[in-house]
């Protein structure tokens, strides 16, 4: 174990925010969910309790009979953002007056540093590069990702959780969103920050980070482990096995979609671009754990090759 | 479930956040306060730098000044100032009365006048220069005339006009006046001022010149600065206005602030650390001498010192002490690598002992077989070049010669007279460029001849040790050269038993197998004695561990008789330019000429010293070797000669072309850390602290195989550097050398790369380098020869043994005589087996084969030192009349100043005895100006010389002799020293043998 090599890495100015996102993601989360749970307490209580639920509305919200159901802007949610705003300019300060910015030496362009990593931010695309063509990777996916995040409000069929933290109306969407952005995005982060070293080679932490690790990796594509030669039958075999992976993801992610009562409602009232367009993105989302999963566990490069892109 | 305690109230409408509030904007100010301490004062540590040494400086100041006073009335009161003084008062005094004459006639009359004057003067002035402006610019001729006219009208004006009277007493005239009389007035006064005021500071020079003359004594006799100086530099510590001191090169926009804290760097005071409280940032710089030849304005701080001169932060970031500054601040030990950035073009560089000892160390171990680095081996280089050269003219001269016999073709069928004239124009041109080339091509051949001569690799010619060797040797000497003889340059290569035996084998069998002439047994204890005093011990040593004694630049000869074949060393020591012939090529001729020099001994003599030589040894027992007549192990052997470079320096058969194997070090210092390899030792670096180049090369030069450290490699594939077993100090001047190895991001006219005479001094030293002629000459002031250092001449009387030391050479010999004497030192085609000028030294200058360019470089560079230049006319002397030879001939003679006594005369009986040189070499050999200041003070010139000074005293405007004079010179006005210079040049042989004969009066 080598503590001092999981110092440098943790105690690098570039470093803070992701010791800072790994630590306060998780306590949000937390959080979100222990509003969630009382509210969904809450919202069980009045379901049971006629007399005080409010059924304005066609399901039940947590709001008890005294509480206001709307307060102005002034003081009550301007006092919150102003100490949010003081905590944040003190967390600031603080951290520019002790942590310098993290600025080394000059540029040599004949001189690349290894590792070379993205900012913190964009570690996450980084990390994906080792997995998908540079096209998929830096081009398709972040868009999806920026078209998928703009697109939520127009799939989002279900009317409930407006205003409130709750659980048990919002399963699918909580899942979705805590697959996406924790598991995969956070995830990747942190692993581009901590785990990647040089040669973008896998250190697990405390390990020390050896310029001179040599590893044996040999990744292959899918057909070469089949042993299929022809460029025509291993395209048109790639291409087979990742409409069976969309067919069977999109099985599965229906299957997930119909399996309470209450999803079943919501998706009657979905249309069929909002149902396709939801499908697509889950399918893609899952698509990248899944070429995680097989470059990582079984070394395989390449699942579908074709002279033009390789998925 | 049970309810909730209190459903109806909301929390967000009853809840007050006044305490988070609070406590969160208490902690925002407080932020705000650590936000302001931190700019204002935590991050200028300078600002209580400057406050401390201010306190500090002061109160050393304060100690200082009585000290100083008491100095100063110490030299006020010396007899010299005091009569200085009342000169100066005298002067003064006898000035007083005039000048104030003029001072009233000035101040009180002539300058009252005129400013009254002036007044009126100039009001008409410049209303005549607007008119005049008027009729410049006006239009028609009738204007400019009405506004002549106005002119004129002024001009004759009658202006009333109140003046002050001219011989000061304050009377006050009131009259009217025209303007030119008012203007020729005021010219006057103004004349008469500036005379009065002239013939004031007239008044004044002698005691100016007093006065001057009083400072300058007082500067001189006192140490330190006087009281007004020092009371000069409390106020200004008084008036300290604590900011960034900052240095700004405005032609590089380079910036320091390296004094913001390191006040006293630049202080007249020479502040110690005691002095200020043992504070050692605040002393001055230790070499004042350095910053007044590279003034900080100029030049900067961190130009030479590296670290980060903009920071001021803290020590760490200031000192560039820091992960992502790529130019630390070198270490104490290797500071002068700052040095090494401008003066990489020389060798030898004044005040920089540790990057000379460097750069000779990577000259003289031979670094640069392996490794090329920009400036050694340039003979190679330049010979290279040249030969480019000359192909290139060549080509042209054989294109020009195509284009003329066309042209002229073409004229001749040329129907059109005038295109033919321009095609036989042509046709000339051509011819006479081609001429041009021709000159310029036989000026490249002379160049060739003589760097082939020059280049040379640095170790012996392997090629000849079939002749030289012994052969079961061969095998012991390649296992550790430092077992058989600790010191030599030849590195310990980590060679595995087999790969000894390949090598011996290939070069064995690729050797010249010659015959040498065989030579008789000399006497080896007389060759012993020739030895010791011929000059062998300034280049090469003898015994072993404490008893070694002689010069570090070549070979310890202690064991030399079990490696040697007699005959060879006989022809070695006879002429080291002789090598056997190569029957296969036919090459008589050596690649380059040796080092080793040719002492022009004699037969007999050589004979002694190389039976001398080979009674050097041990019973080493030494096992057969009838593998190294094996032929295929010599065919595995040459490819492990090319691995491990061993052509690199020496001359290997079927190797001459051999490239150079090592890593070129030019610009080694200025590669990234990351491609230094450290292999698997980086993180060991990093956390002791020695990942960078400083810890990467002392490491490298202690053990070559250093950073295989726990790698598994195959033996050929592991580091290949041989192990030099280098002291910890060369291991500091190679490093520091190496340091400054960088690319300097400095503007180029920062470097040192003159082109005039101190070119050819840069240029000398490499010589001088090459060919220790510090090992027997004293060259720079204070230089240790390795004679200097041999038992021998610890005795006094062979102190005068010693070789000449050569700090003024230049100003003292002939620069063609100086030639002639680097070509031959015999000075003679005949009589070789002596000296030429100082027959009387054991010592020998040898001849060494220079090349003409090497030689002409030589004599420039002694020249160059002495600021002589190369071209030398003779003064012309004044011929001696009778009288003047015969009173010249008595002082020779005089028992006071024993002239014969010391230098040589010719007469062998005699000569055994001298110390000095004959006095008939003198008008070809020496400069007359450079003789006179000899003859009046030797020991200025040459420190510890064995002749005597105060020869002359001064009188007047001459130098007399001091010793008695005889009666005849009463009435002889002219100057001694010089008569002696004369009588000297224009000596005959007839007139000294007359003079032997007539012995001291």
């Amino acid at each position: 174990m080598d503590w001092h090599q999981l110092w440098t890495i943790l105690s690098l100015p570039d470093n803070v925010p992701i010791i800072g996102l790994m630590i306060v993601i998780p306590f949000y989360t937390w959080y979100a969910f222990r509003q969630a749970f009382a509210n969904d307490r809450l919202i069980e209580q009045l379901e049971a309790d006629p007399e005080m639920a409010k059924t304005h509305h066609r399901k039940t919200q947590p709001f008890l009979k005294g509480w206001a159901r709307e307060v102005h802007v002034w003081p009550y949610l301007l006092r919150i953002e102003f100490l949010a705003a003081i905590i944040v300019t003190a967390i600031l300060m603080v951290w520019s007056i002790t942590l310098d910015a993290p600025l080394e030496e000059p540029a040599n362009p004949t001189l690349t540093m290894n590792p070379s990593k993205a900012p913190w931010y964009f570690l996450g695309l980084q990390e994906m590069l080792v997995y998908f063509d540079p096209w998929i990777a830096g081009v398709v996916m972040p868009t999806l990702i920026i078209v998928g995040l703009i697109a939520i409000p127009y799939i989002d069929t279900n009317p409930l959780g407006n205003g409130y933290y709750t659980y048990k109306q919002r399963r699918f969407a909580i899942w979705t969103y805590l697959s996406g952005f924790i598991i995969l995005w956070c995830v990747m982060v942190v692993i581009g920050t901590l785990i990647r070293g040089p040669g973008w080679m896998w250190f697990w932490p405390g390990q020390t980070w050896d310029h001179n690790k040599l590893v044996f990796e040999v990744n292959r594509d899918l057909h070469e482990i089949i042993g299929i030669t022809d460029p025509l039958i291993y395209g048109i075999f790639g291409f087979l096995v990742v409409a069976g992976f969309v067919v069977l993801t999109g099985f599965a992610v229906h299957k997930l979609l119909t399996m309470t009562e209450f999803n079943r409602k919501i998706l009657d009232r979905m249309t069929l671009l909002q149902y396709l367009t939801m499908q697509l993105l889950l399918i893609t989302m899952v698509g990248l754990p899944a070429k995680m999963a097989a470059r990582l566990l079984f070394r395989i490069k390449y699942v579908w090759v074709t002279p033009w892109f390789n998925v | 479930m049970p309810k909730p305690a209190a459903p109806d109230i909301d929390p967000v409408v009853t809840k007050s956040l006044s305490v988070p509030l609070l406590v969160s904007t208490l902690i925002l100010t407080l932020t705000l306060v650590w936000g302001i301490y931190d700019e204002v004062y935590a991050m200028r540590p300078w600002k209580r730098f400057q406050a401390d040494f201010v306190e500090l400086y002061s109160s050393h100041l304060a100690k200082l000044k009585p000290e100083q006073a008491a100095k100063e009335k110490a030299v006020k009161e010396s007899a010299e100032y005091q009569d200085l003084q009342q000169q100066l008062e005298a002067a003064e005094a006898e000035a007083r009365q005039r000048m104030e004459e003029i001072d009233k006639v000035v101040n009180r009359g002539v300058t009252p006048r005129l400013l009254t004057a002036r007044q009126t003067f100039q009001v008409i002035k410049s209303e005549v220069d607007a008119l005049t402006y008027q009729i410049e610019v006006a239009s028609s001729d009738s204007a400019k005339q009405s506004l002549r006219d106005d002119i004129a009208a002024i001009k004759d004006r009658d202006v009333e006009i109140t003046l002050v009277a001219e011989d000061g007493s304050g009377e006050i005239t009131t009259a009217p006046m025209k303007f030119a009389v008012l203007e020729a007035e005021y010219l006057r006064l103004q004349n008469k001022r500036v005379e009065m005021q002239a013939e004031r500071a007239k008044l004044l020079e002698s005691a100016g010149q007093i006065r001057a003359k009083r400072d300058a004594y007082q500067a001189n006799q006192l140490a330190g600065l006087n009281e007004q100086q020092v009371d000069g530099l409390i106020a200004k510590m008084d008036n300290f206005g604590v900011d960034i001191k900052q240095i700004h090169l405005n032609d590089s926009d380079w910036v320091d602030r390296c004094e913001s804290c390191h006040l006293g760097i630049r202080e007249p005071v020479e502040i110690k650390a005691e002095d200020v409280g043992g504070r050692a940032e605040f002393i001055s710089h230790p070499s004042p001498d350095l910053l007044k030849i590279h003034n900080p304005d100029e030049f900067g701080c961190s130009t030479c010192h590296n670290g980060n001169g903009r920071a001021t932060r803290s020590a760490v970031k200031g000192h560039g002490r820091h992960k992502f500054w790529l130019w630390p601040m070198w270490q104490k030990e290797n500071v002068q690598a700052g040095c090494q950035q401008c003066h990489a073009r020389e060798v030898i560089t004044e005040q920089a002992n540790v990057l000379n000892k460097g750069r000779t160390l990577f000259l003289n171990k031979g670094c640069w077989g392996c490794h090329r680095f920009e400036g050694f081996d340039k003979e190679s280089d330049d010979l290279a070049q040249v030969q480019q050269h000359m192909s290139i003219i060549a080509d042209q001269k054989s294109a020009n010669e195509k284009e003329r016999r066309e042209s002229i073709a073409a004229g001749d069928t040329e129907q059109d007279t005038d295109k033919a004239d321009a095609l036989y124009k042509r046709a000339e041109l051509l011819t006479l460029r081609s001429a041009k080339l021709d000159a310029e091509y036989d000026a490249l051949v002379v160049d060739e001849v003589s760097l082939v001569q020059e280049a040379r690799k640095f170790g012996p010619n392997l090629k000849e040790i079939k002749v030289k060797l012994r052969k079961e040797w061969v095998p012991v000497w390649l296992k550790n050269p430092h077992d058989f003889r600790p010191g030599t340059k030849m590195p310990e290569f980590r060679l595995l038993d087999d790969e000894i035996q390949k090598i011996s084998a290939y070069l064995w069998q690729n050797a010249i197998d010659g015959k040498l002439q065989a030579h008789p047994q000399g006497d080896a204890a007389k060759g012993e004695e020739l030895f010791g005093t011929r000059g062998c011990l300034g280049c090469h040593s003898m015994g072993e561990g404490d008893d070694t004694q002689g010069g570090t630049f070549s070979a310890n000869l202690t064991r030399v008789g079990e490696k040697s074949n007699y005959d060879y060393l006989v022809r070695w020591i006879n002429n080291p330019a002789d090598v056997t012939p190569d029957p296969e090529t036919g090459e008589t001729a050596s690649h380059g000429i040796p080092v080793m020099p040719s002492l022009r001994l004699s037969m007999p003599e050589v004979r002694d010293v190389a039976s001398y030589l080979m009674t050097k040894k041990t019973d080493a027992p030494y096992a057969a070797a009838d593998f190294m007549d094996d032929p295929q192990m010599a065919k595995e052997g040459l490819t492990l000669i090319r691995h491990y470079g061993c052509a690199g320096c020496h001359e290997i058969r079927g190797l001459e072309e051999e490239g150079r194997i090592g890593t070129e070090l030019t610009l080694e210092g200025s590669k990234p850390v990351e491609r230094l390899d450290f292999a698997l030792l980086g993180h060991e670096a990093e956390a002791e602290g020695w990942y960078n180049h400083k810890g990467f090369f002392e490491r490298k030069l202690k053990d070559p195989a250093f950073y295989d450290q726990g790698k598994v490699k195959a033996h050929l594939e592991q580091l290949r550097m041989p192990n030099f077993h280098l002291s910890d100090d060369d291991i500091t001047a190679l490093t520091t050398f190496l340091l400054g190895a960088v690319d300097t991001t400095l503007p180029e006219h920062y470097r040192y790369q003159p082109e005039d005479d101190r070119r050819f001094v840069q240029e000398g030293w490499w010589i001088v380098r090459r060919y220790n002629c510090v090992g027997c000459h004293q060259i720079s002031f204070g230089g240790r020869t390795s004679l200097m250092g041999v038992p021998l001449y610890q005795d006094p009387d062979w102190k005068e043994q010693l070789p000449p030391q050569l700090y003024t050479q230049g100003a003292r010999v002939q620069p063609d005589w100086l030639l002639g004497f680097l070509e031959n030192p015999a000075l003679s085609e005949t009589d070789i087996h002596r000296n030429g000028i100082r027959t009387y030294l054991h010592a020998r200058m040898p001849t060494f084969n220079f090349s003409e360019r090497q030689i002409l470089k030589l004599s420039q560079f002694f020249m160059a030192r002495s600021s002589q230049s190369m071209t030398y006319v003779a003064p012309d002397m004044e011929p001696l009349t009778a009288t003047e030879q015969q009173l010249a001939r008595q002082l020779f003679q005089s028992r006071a100043a024993p002239c014969l006594k010391c230098h040589m005369t010719g007469n062998p009986a005699r000569d055994l005895r001298a110390t000095a040189p004959n006095f008939l070499t003198a008008s070809s050999r020496l400069k007359a100006d450079w003789t006179y200041r000899w003859m009046l003070e030797p020991a200025k010139i040459a420190p510890g010389t064995a002749m005597p000074s105060e020869l002359f005293r001064q009188d007047g405007d001459r130098w007399v002799f001091s010793g008695p004079l005889p009666a005849s010179f009463s009435g002889y006005e002219k100057d001694h020293a010089d008569l002696l210079v004369r009588y000297m040049f224009q000596l005959t042989p007839a007139e000294l043998s007359r003079l032997v004969a007539g012995g001291v009066q």
